[in-house]
């Protein structure tokens, strides 16, 4: 039998746990006074409480509250990773892929540079490094190659910030230095992940290197392939029948785990795995903005600044006093600084951006802040790299996110506006208080009145090319076909008359949507003395409803069938024609829809048809 | 039209259909005038009240442009808001779209005299967008 956590153990993970995230978020408050990330005062936290100044000025204490063992270490360090986890998922999130896709070519080319350039420094400046300061001397070319990722990183969310205080975040210039992040980030992490996977199977190789391009392109292709689809129909499927953010953030946490386990059994890290998901929900329109931003608060109000705290808990800055090691970091700084900045100039250049434009995005994507720290844990957990090392990029990170807000605020002033960017943040302005293109779902009963074909139309119109879930509901009268002491050909004769009607009232209506990109949901239920349509047609909670409800894409051409009973069948590509009254046959119907079904068994209205 | 949030979203309903049907949007702001209001206050007043409504239809016009519809506007004078609208649709109007001041509370769909009047009198179908 496993013993349980012992009392002591699990009591100092807990005092740690509580004075890191209080020391981290009262630093965090106090460098956002100061106008700098808050990630330089959580990184702070670390080094106050860690060997750097607790450790020098009362060791006992220190060696009381963070003993130097690796079991008792490992525990905050599980902690820690959750906050990477979450950290990556809300950098995911805030991916815009369509911002990318427009911004492409300018973006692709800054990023290029901003990539290449600090890239190859960096990979030369690993090769020219002292051998001790590199973890695995035997492996000098994962070494060069981390080195040279950790340079091409930059910090989207130090950016971000200092553009929305300057409102300029939806200005081209804060657009473009915006989408070159993300690209940077994208393919940061994916460089991560192939030099994770290089050092995990034992050194560059060019067999560990096409294992680990491989393995990263597999996971790509999964992601964007079946992923892109999966994800968007779990987030609706949750929030259909069940409904909420709490739902949808623990959806969102389940993904990110389950697909950063498959990343981190590829040897590709878990971050890779939690950043794609990010990316895939952050596309869908249901995940919207108030649970983004609830998920937002849990982790940067909690497990971020563990996680920034934990990471400066490892520095040593009494290393830093040492002569050797102080020129090495002056060198890396020099590089990281000097790499990033030419590269993004000179990127920004060659896609005609002006001067001051450039010199924007040098200063903006010089910061490496948060993102730099998880590389840098993740290099001492590969064992690549050193606690020197460590300590000198963890220092590198906060010296230029240091840098970055006054330098962004200055050249960011001098960036004028021109007509045709202002015509379009008007537009934007426009479709953000816009009625009809914020509509996600809308609900349209079928009765087969004139009108009711009219509202039809109306929705047809309003949601044409939107991603908006149409629900069409149709509500049979109380007591209609239920008489006392009918005959069962009679009741089943009644019960198929319903059926038809509904079905045909809602084939009516729906032949007169045109869904390109919305979605199509059906209900059919009974009338009850206390129903309203809203409660009735979304229920938070799981109700025993009488509704027998499928989806279809929108592509599904509708051309419709009949059972063998004799009613129309809606046919769908996704799925076999069944007839939608009954629902799915009865051998493959889920859990779900059975719960679905009323509590009371009712007539047996399906008599004959094809589901029995 | 009286510019609040709920009109605007349905004068975006109505632009959007227009866009798609090529037909023409006529924007229409009611001043209370005429006989019984001149009892109660003066032309200028009433003259003010309607530069207010021309450029209250203005901004509305200025939305339709954007959605690609084609917009006329008009500021009429009138007793009664809903008479006036009803006599207008009657001049060949295909289809009313208003926003209701406010949304039922009962359980019957009551959202006002006004809107109660054109919806029993309106020779075309009536879209009526509520507030939330």
């Amino acid at each position: 039998m496993i013993e349980p956590l012992a009392g002591h153990a699990l009591l100092l993970v807990i005092l740690q746990f509580a004075l890191l995230l209080l020391t981290a978020r009262a630093l965090g408050e106090v460098a956002v006074r100061f106008g700098w990330p808050s990630v330089v005062g959580e990184l702070t936290a670390g080094l106050v409480l860690g060997p750097s100044l607790l450790g020098a000025v009362a060791p006992g204490v220190f060696e009381w509250l963070f003993p130097q063992e690796p079991e008792q270490f490992h525990l905050l360090e599980v902690i820690s990773w959750l906050g990477v986890i979450m950290l990556l998922i809300l950098t995911g999130l805030e991916t815009d892929v369509r911002l990318i896709a427009r911004k492409g070519k300018g973006a692709a080319l800054i990023s290029a540079g901003g990539i290449a350039i600090p890239f190859v420094t960096g990979f030369a400046l690993g090769f020219a490094l002292p051998g001790d300061f590199i973890a695995r001397p035997d492996q000098p070319v994962v070494f060069a190659l981390f080195i040279g990722t950790a340079m091409s990183i930059s910090a989207i969310p130090v950016i971000a910030k200092v553009m929305m205080e300057m409102k300029v975040i939806r200005r081209d210039i804060g657009q473009v230095t915006l989408a070159a992040g993300m690209i940077d980030d994208t393919v940061g992490w994916i460089l991560l992940s192939v030099v994770a996977g290089m050092a995990a199977g034992g050194g560059a190789s060019a067999g560990t290197a096409v294992k680990s391009i491989l393995s990263v392109a597999a996971v790509l292709v999964f992601a964007f392939t079946v992923g892109r689809r999966l994800v968007p129909a779990t987030i609706r499927f949750v929030d259909n029948r069940v409904g909420g953010d709490a739902v949808k953030i623990t959806t969102l946490m389940v993904m990110a785990l389950a697909f950063g386990s498959l990343t981190q059994a590829l040897h590709l890290e878990v971050v890779l795995g939690a950043f794609i998901v990010g990316i895939l929900v952050g596309e869908v329109k249901r995940f919207d903005h108030h649970a983004r931003h609830s998920f937002e608060q849990l982790t940067l109000a909690v497990f971020a600044p563990v996680f920034f705290a934990t990471a400066g808990l490892r520095v040593d800055l009494g290393a830093l006093w040492d002569p050797k090691v102080f020129a090495v970091a002056l060198v890396v700084l020099a590089v990281a600084i000097v790499g990033k900045f030419a590269g993004a100039y000179a990127g920004a250049r060659l896609s005609r951006l002006g001067r001051w434009e450039a010199l924007s995005l040098g200063a903006g994507m010089n910061a490496r802040g948060a993102l730099e720290i998880i590389v840098a844990t993740i290099g001492l957990s590969l064992g690549v790299l050193t606690e020197e090392m460590y300590s000198i990029i963890v220092v590198m990170a906060i010296v230029t996110s240091l840098m970055a807000p006054p330098l962004l605020r200055w050249t960011l002033g001098k960036v004028e506006m021109g007509d045709e960017e202002r015509e379009r943040l008007e537009a934007e302005e426009r479709q953000r208080n816009s009625f009809v293109g914020n509509l996600k779902r809308v609900l349209l009963p079928a009765a087969g009145r004139p009108s009711t074909r009219l509202a039809a139309r109306l929705v047809d119109v309003l949601v044409a090319g939107q991603d908006v879930e149409v629900t069409t509901m149709y509500v049979r009268r109380a007591g209609e076909g239920e008489g006392e002491g009918e005959g069962e050909s009679e009741a089943d004769s009644d019960g198929q008359r319903d059926g038809d009607e509904a079905e045909d009232a809602l084939t009516q209506i729906e032949g007169h949507l045109d869904l390109l990109k919305s979605h199509l949901r059906r209900i059919v239920r009974e009338r009850a003395e206390d129903d309203r349509f809203g409660a009735v047609a979304w229920p938070r909670r799981r109700r025993a409803t009488t509704s027998s409800w499928w989806a279809r894409p929108a592509s599904a051409d509708g051309a419709t069938a009949r059972c063998s009973a004799g009613r129309s069948m809606t046919w769908c590509r996704r799925r076999p024609a069944r007839c939608s009254w009954c629902g799915p046959p009865a051998r493959t119907r889920s859990p779900a829809m059975a719960t679905s079904r009323p509590s009371e068994p009712r007539r047996d209205r399906s008599g004959g048809c094809c589901c029995r | 039209m009286t510019g609040g949030e709920v009109d605007r979203a349905a004068a975006e309903v109505a632009f959007m259909l227009a866009s798609q049907s090529e037909a023409v949007v006529d924007v229409v702001h009611v001043v209370r005038g005429g006989e019984l209001q001149s009892r109660i206050s003066d032309e200028e007043t009433t003259r003010s009240a309607m530069q207010v409504g021309e450029e209250l239809v203005d901004s509305i016009a200025e939305l339709g442009h954007h959605l690609g519809a084609t917009v006329h506007t008009q500021v009429i004078v009138a007793d009664h808001e809903e008479e006036a609208l009803v006599e207008r649709a009657r001049a060949g109007v295909d289809l009313i779209v208003m926003a209701a001041s406010r949304a039922p509370v009962t359980q019957r769909a009551f959202f006002g005299h006004h809107i109660d009047h054109v919806l029993r009198h309106a020779p075309c179908p009536v879209v009526v967008v509520s507030p939330p």
